[in-house]
């Protein structure tokens, strides 16, 4: 049995209309991948930016994996939110990105889009804040079912991971 | 003498904190902690240190320059836990206190190679209106209450943050029998974009 090993921070995020911003995010992976050690999903810090400059997490990410098969490869999905001051949340980006399938240390960029409403909707929005969400938020990482979905875009959030993978030349696996 | 399986691997780390740049911030030192897992041993080399107190110079592009070394070898049997570097960096205001300016915190590269580390700092946001502005009328702004908070994901929910600078880390890392241990060989730096500028 192999064994992959994600270890990074989520940095931080850029581009969001809104300043002061957070973070949920998690890893699926498929059923032949199990979880050994580390949390795989959770939730990160509000960061209240000065004017001008992008929002910083720095949250750790350090998971353990065992796979019996490849299928299902590891990948990261975030909902970014933000915090108004009465301490409302209003969802402002949905995204994924896969783990690279290589061992090293990678600097990705996740975009993110977030799904629009009707016209009236977007009206009541910009008014009375609270956008349309997914109902279903396995969407943003599964390819099924976007058709008719209308969305615009969100920014983008910065991750720095190191993939690690173990007994993969024992097995025979090409990985670069 | 090389042997086709090894029992633990080995990670030595050298580098320094080379310097910050913090807006309002003259006058200030930097305390470091490397933290790491459970199956992870030092073998030589002390993980936490305190800098000098530095004070900016002027000119333009003042920064605070530490230059302070770091050096570490760890051993262990499982990458879970690999180590990261939290820097906590204090202020010595005008009557000698130490005012929290920020906390960083950065993974140790785990690919053998030069690095060099941009981290963000950030410092808490006190939890009501009241402690903000006690604080602020003390000059003595919220701090965690556990140094090793930044490097851990627990409890981030109810955390509120002001962001604010960033320091600069160089990193040298070697490691030993990792791929005898049975972890693949890695490339090294990948992507320099996120040094020095930007993210």
């Amino acid at each position: 049995m192999a064994e992959v090993h994600i270890i990074g921070q989520i940095l931080g995020a850029e581009g969001f209309k809104d300043r002061n911003v957070f973070c949920k995010w998690g890893i699926v992976a498929g059923s032949n991948w199990d979880l050994l050690e580390g949390t795989d999903q959770g939730q990160t810090q509000v960061d209240h930016p000065p004017e001008g400059e992008d929002a910083v997490w720095s949250h750790p990410i350090d998971v353990h994996y065992a796979c019996r098969g490849l299928s299902g490869w590891p990948k990261l999905y975030f909902q970014v939110w933000h915090q108004d001051i009465h301490g409302r949340n209003d969802i402002c980006g949905y995204g994924f990105c896969h783990v690279p399938t290589e061992a090293g240390c990678f600097d990705l960029d996740c975009v993110t889009w977030l799904p629009e409403g009707s016209v009236l909707e977007r009206i009541s929005a910009f008014f009375i804040g609270g956008g349309p969400r997914l109902k279903v938020e396995e969407t943003v990482y599964n390819s099924g079912d976007r058709f008719r979905l209308r969305t615009r875009a969100g920014g983008t959030v910065h991750i720095q991971i190191s993939v690690l993978l173990k007994d993969f030349a024992r097995h025979n696996i090409r990985y670069r | 003498m090389a042997a086709d399986s090894a029992t633990f691997f080995m990670v030595m780390a050298t580098g320094q904190l080379e310097c910050a740049d913090i807006p309002d911030c003259n006058n200030a030192y930097c305390k470091f902690m490397l933290v790491h897992g459970d199956d992870w041993h030092v073998l030589d080399g002390v993980e936490d240190g305190i800098t000098q107190i530095t004070r900016k110079s002027s000119g333009p592009n003042a920064q605070l320059v530490w230059n302070f070394p770091i050096d570490v070898t760890y051993k262990s049997t499982n990458a879970f836990g690999w180590p990261q570097l939290i820097l906590s960096i204090f202020e010595v205001d005008a009557l000698g206190r130490d005012v929290i300016k920020g906390y960083g915190c950065v993974h140790l590269p785990t690919a053998a190679g030069r690095y060099v580390r941009k981290v963000r700092l950030f410092r808490p946001l006190s939890s009501s209106l009241m402690q903000q502005f006690t604080s602020w009328i003390a000059g003595m702004p919220a701090e965690f209450s556990d140094p090793k908070f930044p490097a851990s994901g627990e409890g981030r929910e109810v955390t509120r943050v002001r962001s604010t600078g960033t320091a600069l880390v160089q990193l040298n890392i070697i490691t030993k029998d990792m791929a005898t241990f049975g972890y693949s060989e890695e490339a090294g730096p990948a992507d320099q974009r996120n040094e020095r500028s930007g993210f």
